[in-house]
C-alpha cells in the first residue's frame, strides 16, 4: 500500500515551529520513566513493547526532509520491529544513572525518516524495573504517552497474567484527519475566529510576572517605551531546572472535593491560585494572563488515538479584589468554557492576531507562566498489579523556552504533583519555592473560607 | 434529533447508544466533563449551523432538554 502524507496539525505545527526556531528537536523532547518495585519479565515486556508498535500508530511517525521553508509532511510506517534494548543499572551510582537518563533525553531525534520514539527497558539501581521513553512532541503529548504506558502494562498483564486483552486503541490517521479537514474548513474555524477576535476587543492585556513588576519596567526601559504591556522572552540562555513538590492524597482530595461540591474544575481552581498570586506579586494588578493548556481530547477516538493535540490558550480575566474566591473561579470558568468551546483554533493564527492587534512582536509574552493540568494518571489498573509500589515521572529534555512551566498530575497514590519546569537564566528555585508555597496558601485559604474575597487572600497570605 | 445526539454522544461516552434516553444527564449519567459538553456543543453549533447562549446552555442538564433547545434554535433559524 503507498504511504499517505499529512502536513502536520496545529499543534503539531507549533511544535514544529518551536524546534525550527531554536534549531533544535531536542526543545521538543518528551521522557519518562515508568518502573515497578517488582521483577519484571524482560522478554516479555520487550514483546509488549514491540507490540504497541504495531497497536499505537503515532509511534510510527516519520518526517520528511524539511522544504525550503523548513516545513515537513508526516507518514506513517507500516511497521517498525525494532530491537529493544535492556539497559541495567543495578548496583549503579544514582548520579551516574540521571547523568545517564539526561544525556538521552537530551539527545534530539536524528530526522528526516527516522524513528521518532525510543523505548529502552530498564533496571534501576532501587530495585525499580520498567521503561524508559523519549518521544518527540510531534508525535504524542502527555496524554498520549500515558494511554500508550497503560495499554503497554494491560498487553504485559494480558501476557503474563491471563488477563483480558486490551481493546485495540483507534486509528491516529483517523484522528489526524478529521483534524486536518476540520482546520481547512473556513466555514468552520470561522466562529473561532470571531470568539478571539472579541477576546482581542477587550483590549491589550498587560504582562505580570511570578516574581514582581521589574521584568515588565526593564523591558519598557530596554525598549525606551514606558506603555509596552508586554515582557522579553528569555531566548539566549534556555537552560532549564526542575521542582517537584507533592502534596499528600488528604489534602488533595480536600481540593478534590471543593471542586465536585462547586462544580468547579481543577483547572480552574488552580488557575485562580496562580492568578490571585500573579496579582499579589503585582501590587494587586487584576487584569491578569495565564498561558493554560488545552488537551482536545473529548471523543474516545481523540482520547486514545495518541498523537500531539494539545494546544495552548491565554486565559485572560479581570477580577477585583471585592470578589469572592469562589465567585473569581466562576468568572475564569465562564471564560475558559469558551475558550474549550474554540480550542481548534490554530494558535499560531492567534499568535498572529495578537501581533497584528496590538504590534507584540516575536519573543514576548503577556504571560508570566503556564499551566497544564493532568487529570490522567499513569496507573495501576490490572487488578495483577494492585499492591506493586510504582513510580512514574517525568525527566527534563535539559531545555526550555518559557520562564514558567507548572504541569499538575495524579500520583498513583491519588495525592498531587506539582511539576514546575523553569528557565535558569530568569528564576531560582527559591523563586519557585515561593509561588509553591503562596499557591498551596491561597488555594487552602480560599477554598476553607469561601467568603473571603481575593483582596483579603492577598493581604492575608 | 434525539437520535442524532446519541450518535453523537456515542463518541464521547462508553455507555451504549441504546441506554441513552431523553432523560440521561450529560454530568451525572454520562460522567461529561465541562471540556467534553463544550466540546459537544461545539461540535452541534456547527452542525446545526446555530449559535448557542452560554447562559441558556449552562441549564442543561439532559440530553431531552438539549434536543429541545437545539430544536428551538433550528425553527428560529
Amino acid at each position: 500500500m503507498a504511504v499517505k502524507y499529512y502536513p502536520l496539525a496545529a499543534a503539531q505545527a507549533t511544535q514544529h515551529d518551536l524546534a525550527k526556531e531554536f534549531g533544535t528537536s531536542q526543545v521538543i523532547n518528551v521522557c519518562t520513566c515508568s518502573t515497578l518495585q517488582t521483577e519484571i519479565d524482560f522478554d516479555l515486556l520487550k514483546k509488549c513493547i514491540q507490540e504497541e508498535f504495531k497497536r499505537y500508530e503515532c509511534l510510527r511517525i516519520r518526517f520528511t526532509k524539511p522544504d525550503k521553508n523548513g516545513d515537513v509532511m508526516q507518514y506513517i510506517v507500516p511497521r517498525d520491529t525494532r530491537d529493544i534494548e535492556l539497559v541495567d543499572f543495578s548496583g549503579s551510582d544514582e548520579r551516574a544513572v540521571e547523568r545517564k537518563l539526561n544525556e538521552w533525553s537530551f539527545e534530539p531525534f536524528s530526522e528526516p525518516d527516522a524513528p521518532m520514539a525510543e523505548i529502552k527497558m530498564i533496571k534501576m539501581p532501587d530495585g525499580y524495573q520498567g521503561l524508559y521513553l523519549k518521544i518527540d512532541h510531534r508525535l504524542a503529548d502527555s496524554s498520549a504517552v500515558i494511554v500508550m504506558i497503560n495499554d503497554i502494562m494491560e498487553l504485559y498483564c494480558h501476557y503474563r497474567f491471563g488477563s483480558p486483552y486490551p481493546k485495540p486503541l483507534p486509528s491516529y490517521t483517523e484522528a489526524l484527519e478529521k483534524d486536518l479537514e476540520r482546520q481547512n474548513s473556513a466555514k468552520k474555524t470561522e466562529r473561532d475566529s470571531e470568539f478571539w477576535d472579541k477576546v482581542l476587543d477587550m483590549g491589550e492585556p498587560l504582562y505580570s510576572d511570578v516574581t514582581g513588576t521589574w521584568k515588565l519596567e526593564e523591558t519598557r526601559k530596554e525598549h525606551n517605551d514606558p506603555s509596552i504591556r508586554w515582557a522579553d522572552r528569555e531566548i539566549k540562555d534556555t537552560r532549564v531546572n526542575f521542582a517537584v513538590f507533592d502534596l499528600e492524597p488528604e489534602p488533595s482530595m480536600r481540593l478534590l472535593e471543593y471542586c465536585l461540591n462547586n462544580n468547579v474544575s481543577m483547572t480552574n481552581l488552580l488557575l485562580m491560585g496562580l492568578r490571585t498570586y500573579l496579582s499579589k506579586m503585582n501590587n494587586g494588578q487584576t487584569d491578569i494572563s495565564i498561558r493554560n493548556f488545552v488537551s482536545r481530547r473529548s471523543t474516545k477516538l481523540e482520547r486514545f488515538s495518541g498523537g500531539s493535540r494539545t494546544q495552548w490558550f491565554p486565559c485572560r480575566t479581570v477580577i477585583e479584589p471585592d470578589t469572592e474566591f469562589l465567585d473569581g473561579i466562576y468568572i475564569i470558568q465562564d471564560f475558559q468554557n469558551q475558550v474549550y468551546r474554540h480550542s481548534n483554533y490554530d494558535q499560531a493564527a492567534l499568535a498572529k492576531k495578537f501581533a497584528e492587534k496590538f504590534g507584540q512582536p516575536p519573543h514576548t509574552t503577556y504571560e508570566g507562566m503556564l499551566l497544564t493540568y493532568q487529570p490522567l494518571p499513569v496507573r495501576l489498573q490490572n487488578p495483577n498489579l494492585k499492591g506493586i509500589p510504582f513510580k512514574s515521572r517525568w525527566l527534563s529534555n535539559g531545555t526550555g523556552v518559557q520562564k514558567l512551566y507548572l504541569t499538575v498530575m495524579h500520583r498513583p497514590d491519588t495525592g498531587l504533583q506539582f511539576f514546575f519546569k523553569y528557565q535558569e537564566a530568569e528564576l531560582s528555585r527559591d523563586d519557585v519555592e515561593k509561588v509553591y508555597y503562596y499557591l498551596m496558601r491561597i488555594i487552602f485559604m480560599g477554598v476553607e473560607h469561601p467568603d473571603l474575597t481575593v483582596g483579603d487572600i492577598i493581604k492575608m497570605v | 434529533m434525539l437520535e442524532d445526539l446519541k450518535e453523537k454522544l456515542g463518541e464521547y461516552v462508553d455507555t451504549p447508544i441504546d441506554e441513552i434516553t431523553a432523560d440521561t444527564r450529560f454530568i451525572e449519567d454520562l460522567g461529561l466533563n465541562s471540556f467534553e459538553f463544550m466540546s459537544l456543543l461545539g461540535y452541534l453549533e456547527e452542525e446545526y449551523d446555530i449559535v448557542v447562549d452560554e447562559n441558556e446552555v449552562r441549564g442543561l442538564r439532559t440530553v431531552g432538554e438539549a434536543v429541545e433547545y437545539i430544536e428551538k434554535l433550528t425553527n428560529e433559524a
